[in-house]
């Protein structure tokens, strides 16, 4: 009996070592490349095999009543949270929508995106779309910001403070520039790079311009970008704003009109698992609590 | 600039009571309140200062983690002389924060990623069980050197570790679910904390002796790892530090 129980110990360590190896190389690959390995057989089979030695383990050992009692009490909610993970996964919904400054939504629409069944019917209008930027030593952190009225109650949408609309909560994603009309003027001359998001201005047979927006600046302003290309090869770039504009001796650009509006883009996600995940945790964490220090305290 | 004096005092008096623990017999509570009191004020200056956690820069979290180190060696029933080896981390995450360069030191207003009072929870929890994992790894240390039996110290400390380090998972993972809307994004803070919890899981299944110290030691080094290399090496949606 003893084998086994070396056996099934080394089995298991082996495993974890698999699964610690294969995590440390999902740090170290890129993103999207990490979630493919995490989401592939190779690295969910490990924890599936743990799962099942575990459940295994006290039936092939024959434990005694009051072993098996304190291993099911340690074990069963490790079991159980791996379990409630994986339904979580599997029946959270999400969907992405997008709402310009201005533009509204109803609440319908995003169940229908969802394909879920709820009936409680707000309007959600976006009133403003705002980008901020903090300084964190070398590295510049962004932070989206939506301003919404939902059924006229002004409401915000940011990092930390989902809006939540019965079962469902919506997230800050990400933005998108929608540009209506943008007229520029380059040494007097007038152009239109409405809707473009690169075009080539000709100074002359040489030498061709390229401008387009590249971020946003304080809050909601356009911040542009200059390229001038001899032969396809750059030799001066720059930025500018419609405030300031941009002059040195070969260009001269102004914004003469610029029309856009930020569209806001939003995460609806849905779990229906949330509260059994809730329980599992706390389970797991009151079984930790107990084979470590409760068992002791209620014995004294 | 007083908090640089005042983390220098501190560090003097660290290290003070480290000497006095080695070769005197003089009682815990007397010489290590000081060092405390000081350590302690210096987190309330920076509240002050930064007028939110006390720990959201790489700066301010050595010298909260190390704060919390002093107080666990406070608690501890372990003797004087080896309290005051456990104490050599302490003085070198204190030493490690006053030489950072100075744009590290700079506080800065609390980014709002970081403004949830999750961060009241999450840090603390973790940084508890990095101190007891710390601890654990001393005293493996002692034990394996020095032949000296800490066994009781040692398995305390390892539970210790591992249910905060579990707590501050699950309550990072809560947090995230608010901030981003996943529980977990495979980030690489967030895949080290888990190899360190793995590690600690296998120390709780191990028989040998030996091989249990070996993954303390890997549960260590990968704590460290989580706690500074993540940030410096591996960027992510964690690289607030």
């Amino acid at each position: 009996m003893n084998v086994i129980k070396i056996i099934f110990n080394i089995s298991i360590i082996i495993i974890f070592l698999l699964i610690i190896l294969l995590s440390i190389y999902s740090t170290l690959i890129p993103q999207e490349k990490t979630y493919a390995l995490v989401y592939s057989p190779v690295y969910y089979i490990p924890w599936i095999i743990i799962s099942i030695l575990i459940t295994v383990y006290p039936w092939i050992i024959n434990l005694n009543l009051k072993s098996l009692i304190n291993y099911f009490i340690l074990h069963i909610p490790v079991i159980l949270l791996l379990f409630t993970v994986i339904f979580s996964f599997l029946t959270s919904k999400s969907c992405l929508f997008s709402l310009y400054e201005g533009e509204s939504i109803n609440t319908n629409e995003i169940y229908k995106k969802l394909v879920i069944d709820k009936k409680q019917f707000e309007i959600i209008k976006l009133d403003k779309f705002e980008i901020d930027k903090h300084k964190n030593n070398k590295k510049i952190v962004k932070t989206y910001k939506s301003y919404l009225s939902v059924n006229n109650k002004n409401k915000i949408i940011m990092v930390n403070k989902p809006l939540k609309i019965d079962k469902i909560k919506i997230y800050q994603h990400s933005w998108e520039l929608g540009l209506r009309e943008i007229i520029i003027s380059v040494n007097g001359n007038k152009y239109d790079i409405f809707s473009q998001n690169e075009s080539p201005i000709y100074i002359n047979d040489r030498f061709i311009l390229n401008i387009y927006p590249e971020d946003i600046i304080n809050k909601h302003d356009i911040l542009y970008k200059w390229k001038i290309f001899d032969n396809n090869k750059l030799i001066n770039s720059g930025e500018f704003t419609r405030e300031k504009g941009y002059k040195n001796n070969v260009i001269d650009i102004k914004i003469i009109k610029e029309d856009y509006k930020l569209i806001s883009i939003f995460n609806a996600v849905y779990r229906p698992m949330n509260i059994f995940l809730l329980i599992a945790s706390i389970m797991f964490i009151i079984s930790i609590f107990y084979n470590f220090w409760g068992y002791n305290i209620l014995k004294k | 600039m007083i908090e640089q004096i005042l983390l220098l005092i501190i560090i003097f008096f660290w290290i003070a009571s480290s000497i006095f623990l080695y070769f005197f017999n003089i009682k815990k509570f007397y010489i290590l309140s000081l060092p405390i009191l000081l350590h302690l004020f210096l987190i309330i200056l920076i509240i002050f200062t930064v007028k939110h956690a006390p720990f959201t820069n790489l700066y301010e979290s050595l010298i909260f983690f190390a704060f919390l180190y002093g107080i666990k060696l406070f608690l501890s029933k372990i003797n004087n002389r080896i309290n005051s080896i456990l104490l050599i981390p302490l003085i070198f995450i204190l030493l490690s924060a006053y030489l950072l360069p100075f744009p590290f030191k700079i506080h800065k207003p609390l980014m709002p990623a970081l403004n949830s009072i999750w961060i009241y929870i999450h840090v603390p929890a973790f940084f508890i069980g990095y101190v007891s994992l710390t601890f654990a790894f001393i005293i493996t240390l002692i034990m394996a050197i020095n032949k000296k039996d800490l066994e009781i110290y040692l398995k305390n400390e390892l539970k210790l570790s591992y249910f905060f380090i579990i707590i501050g998972i699950m309550t990072g993972a809560v947090w995230a679910e608010e901030s981003w809307g996943v529980f977990w994004s495979w980030d690489p803070k967030e895949t080290w904390s888990l190899i360190t919890l793995l590690l600690l899981t296998i120390v709780f299944h191990v028989k040998s002796t030996k091989i249990k110290y070996i993954f303390i030691g890997l549960a260590f080094f990968a704590m460290l790892f989580t706690y500074l290399g993540v940030t410096f090496i591996l960027p992510g949606l964690h690289s607030y530090l």
